[in-house]
C-alpha cells in the first residue's frame, strides 16, 4: 500500500509539481522545436515517453551492472549509449511496424537521443535512489508531464500566430514568454501532496 | 529524407562493413573507457576525502558534545523501515557515545532535501543540519540556512512531542511551507530511526 | 580561415543561444548565480572545444552511418572528464550545477558544431570555433545571470563575491524573487533573444 502511495506520489509531482519543462527545465529544445502543431507535438510527446520508459528500465539495470564492475564512473557513457542505441532501434521498428508515423515524426525522432529530459530522467533515477519499479513509473510519467506540456504549449501556439506583438518577439521570443506564463501557471501545484 | 535512408540500407547491410562499424564503434569506447579510468584514479581519492570531511563536519555540527571519531552504523531493515514508514529514507547512520547522527533524505519542494539528524542518547535531536538541497533561492533556502533559528527549533523535540507537523508544533517559514515541511518529515524520520536504534 | 570572422560569429551572428537557438535546458535551468554560469560557460567551452579538436582530427576515419554515435562517445568521454575534475577540485560548482553537467552530453550546441563545423574543417579552425562559440554561450549565460540575480534577489556575483552571498545591490524586499524561479528562465531568455533580433535586424538595414 505504501509502495502504491509513493508511486502516486512520483506521478503527481513528475506531471504536476516537479514537471519536467516547467519545473526542472529538461527536453525544452524539442518542446519549442515540435510545438507548433498539436498533432506532431502529441506524436512526439508519446514518443519520448515511450523512450523516457523504456531507457529509465534498462539504464537501471546497466547501472546495477556498472556499480558492481566498480565502474561507476562510465555512467555518463553507457546511458547515452543505450540511449542512443534504443532510438535507433525504435526507428528502425516504425519504419517497417508503422511507416506513417515514421515519416510524419521525420527528423525529429532522431533527435529524441539529445533530449535533456531522457538522459535526465536515467540520471534522476539513480539519483534519487529510486528502485526499478519506481524508475519505471519515474520514466513514464516524466514523459507523460513532457506529453502535457507540449501539447498546451502547441495548442498556445497555433493560435499565436494570429496575435499581434511587437515584430522583435517574433518566433522564438514570444513562445518562450508563454511558456514562463505557463510555468508560473504550474508553479500553483508545488504545493501538491498525498496525505 | 526517407528514400535517401532506403537506398542506403540497401547497399550497406554488408556484413563486413556492419562489422567494421561495429569494431570501429567499440575501439572508440574502449579508448574513451580507458581514458575515463585514467582520470578516474587520479580523481577518486579527493572526491572521497571532500565527501568524507563533508559528513565529518556534518556530524560535527548536528551532535556538538561529540568526542573522538564517529563510527559507522550498518542500516538494518528494521531501521530503514523506520524511516521510510516516517515518509523519508535513510542513507547513513553513525555513532558515538550512543548518541546517533542520521542522514536523512526527504522530500522538498524543488527535489529532495538530504539532512544530518543528531538524536541523543535519550533520543532527543541535538541538531539538524543541511547536506545538500536544491530549494528555491530566496525562499526555501531561507529553511536551508537557518534563517530566523527554523532548523534550531528542533532541538530538543523528541518522541514525545508526538508527529511533529507544520502548524502543530513546527513552526514554517512563510512562503517556505513545502520547505519546512519536508525538514520535519526528516526530522520525524530521523526519530523513528533512533527509536528503534535504542 | 577566417578568424575575425569566426569570432563574431560565436559572439553575435550565429550566438549558439541567441541566433542558433541552441544549449537553453541548461541556459534556463542553472543561470540563478554568477558561480553558475561562469562555472557552466568555462565548463562547457573546454568540452566544446576539446571535442570538436578531437573529431575534427579523427574525421577522415569516422564512417559516415555512425558518426552521430562516434561523437557521443566523444563528448560523453570529456564531459565525464570534466564531472570527475569538477567533482574532485571544485566542488561546490560540482553540488550547484548538480544534474546538468552530466546532461553537457546532450547539450545541443556542442553536437550541433561537431555536426556543422568540426566534422567538415580542419583542427585549428575547429578549435578556435569551438572557444568562440563557448565564449558566446558563456557571455548569454553570465548576462542571464546578471539580470536575473539582481533583479530577481538584489546581488550581484552570487557564489563568488562576499563570501557565497554576492553583493547585495538592491535591498532584499524589492526584487521580484520570481525570477530566480523557472518563470524568470523563460521570460529573460525570451526577451534576449528578441533583443538580439532586433539588433540584428537594425543591422541589416
Amino acid at each position: 500500500m505504501e509502495q502504491i502511495t509513493n508511486l502516486l506520489a512520483i506521478t503527481l509531482g513528475a506531471v504536476l509539481a516537479n514537471n519536467f519543462i516547467f519545473s526542472q527545465f529538461l527536453g525544452i529544445c524539442p518542446f519549442l522545436g515540435v510545438s507548433k502543431k498539436v498533432d506532431t507535438a502529441v506524436g512526439m510527446g508519446v514518443a519520448v515517453t515511450f523512450v523516457m520508459g523504456l531507457a529509465s528500465a534498462i539504464t537501471w539495470l546497466v547501472n546495477l551492472l556498472l556499480v558492481q564492475l566498480g565502474l561507476e564512473y562510465m555512467q555518463t557513457v553507457a546511458f547515452i549509449l543505450v540511449i542512443a542505441s534504443l532510438v535507433q532501434f525504435i526507428e528502425m521498428f516504425l519504419q517497417k511496424a508503422m511507416p506513417t508515423l515514421y515519416t510524419a515524426l521525420g527528423v525529429y525522432l532522431p533527435l529524441i537521443t539529445t533530449n535533456c529530459a531522457v538522459l535526465g530522467v536515467a540520471l534522476l533515477n539513480i539519483q534519487n535512489n529510486y528502485n526499478f519499479i519506481e524508475s519505471v513509473v519515474y520514466g513514464i510519467t516524466g514523459g507523460l508531464g513532457f506529453l502535457l506540456a507540449i501539447v498546451l504549449f502547441a495548442s498556445i501556439r497555433e493560435r499565436l500566430v494570429f496575435a499581434e506583438y511587437p515584430k522583435a518577439f517574433e518566433g522564438f521570443p514570444i513562445a518562450l514568454i508563454t511558456a514562463g506564463l505557463m510555468a508560473l501557471a504550474f508553479m500553483g501545484f508545488s504545493g501538491l501532496k498525498i496525505w | 529524407m526517407s528514400n535517401e535512408v532506403k537506398t542506403k540500407e540497401k547497399v550497406d547491410m554488408d556484413p563486413k562493413y556492419i562489422i567494421k562499424l561495429t569494431v570501429t564503434l567499440f575501439v572508440t569506447c574502449v579508448i574513451v573507457a580507458g581514458l575515463l579510468g585514467l582520470v578516474n584514479s587520479v580523481t577518486e581519492g579527493p572526491i572521497a576525502a571532500i565527501n568524507k570531511e563533508n559528513t565529518e563536519k556534518a556530524i560535527q555540527e548536528v551532535l556538538p558534545d561529540l568526542e573522538g571519531s564517529p563510527a559507522t552504523v550498518e542500516l538494518t531493515a528494521e531501521m530503514t523501515a523506520a524511516a521510510s514508514g516516517a515518509g523519508a529514507t535513510l542513507t547513513e547512520a553513525y555513532e558515538s557515545n550512543g548518541a546517533h547522527a542520521l542522514k536523512i533524505v526527504a522530500s522538498g519542494s524543488q527535489g529532495n532535501i538530504e539532512m544530518m539528524v543528531g538524536v541523543d542518547a535519550e533520543g532527543v535531536v541535538t541538531g539538524v543540519s543541511i547536506v545538500s538541497n536544491s530549494e528555491t533561492s530566496g525562499i526555501g533556502s531561507k529553511v536551508m540556512n537557518n534563517e530566523n533559528g527554523v532548523l534550531d527549533q528542533f532541538i530538543g523535540k523528541s518522541a514525545a512531542d508526538g508527529t511533529l507537523s507544520v502548524g502543530k508544533n513546527v513552526d514554517a517559514i512563510s512562503g517556505a511551507t513545502v520547505s519546512s515541511r519536508g525538514v520535519t518529515t526528516g526530522v520525524n524520520a530521523a526519530l523513528a530511526v533512533a527509536g528503534v536504534m535504542g | 580561415m577566417n578568424l575575425k570572422k569566426q569570432f563574431m560569429d560565436g559572439l553575435l551572428y550565429q550566438n549558439p543561444v541567441l541566433v542558433q537557438v541552441l544549449g537553453m535546458c541548461s541556459t534556463m535551468a542553472i543561470t540563478t548565480s554568477f558561480f553558475n554560469g561562469l562555472g557552466m560557460g568555462l565548463a562547457v567551452t573546454v568540452i566544446l572545444t576539446l571535442s570538436n579538436v578531437i573529431i575534427s582530427a579523427i574525421r577522415k576515419i569516422v564512417p559516415d552511418k555512425i558518426r552521430i554515435a562516434m561523437f557521443i562517445v566523444v563528448i560523453a568521454g570529456f564531459v565525464t572528464m570534466v564531472d570527475l575534475f569538477l567533482q574532485a577540485f571544485v566542488p561546490a560548482l560540482a553540488e550547484s550545477l548538480g544534474v546538468f553537467i552530466p546532461l553537457i552530453v546532450v547539450n545541443c550546441i556542442i553536437l550541433g558544431r561537431a555536426e556543422a563545423f568540426s566534422y567538415k574543417n580542419g583542427v585549428v579552425a575547429s578549435f578556435f570555433d569551438g572557444v568562440f562559440q563557448g565564449i558566446g554561450y558563456t557571455l548569454v549565460l553570465l548576462a542571464m545571470c546578471i539580470i536575473r540575480e539582481l533583479l530577481g534577489a538584489g546581488t550581484f556575483g552570487g557564489g563568488l563575491l562576499a563570501g557565497g552571498k554576492g553583493i547585495q545591490i538592491i535591498p532584499s524586499q524589492f526584487p521580484a524573487g520570481m525570477l530566480t524561479l523557472p518563470v524568470g528562465g523563460f521570460l529573460v531568455l525570451g526577451c534576449l533573444i528578441a533583443a538580439m533580433q532586433w539588433a540584428l535586424s537594425k543591422s541589416k538595414k
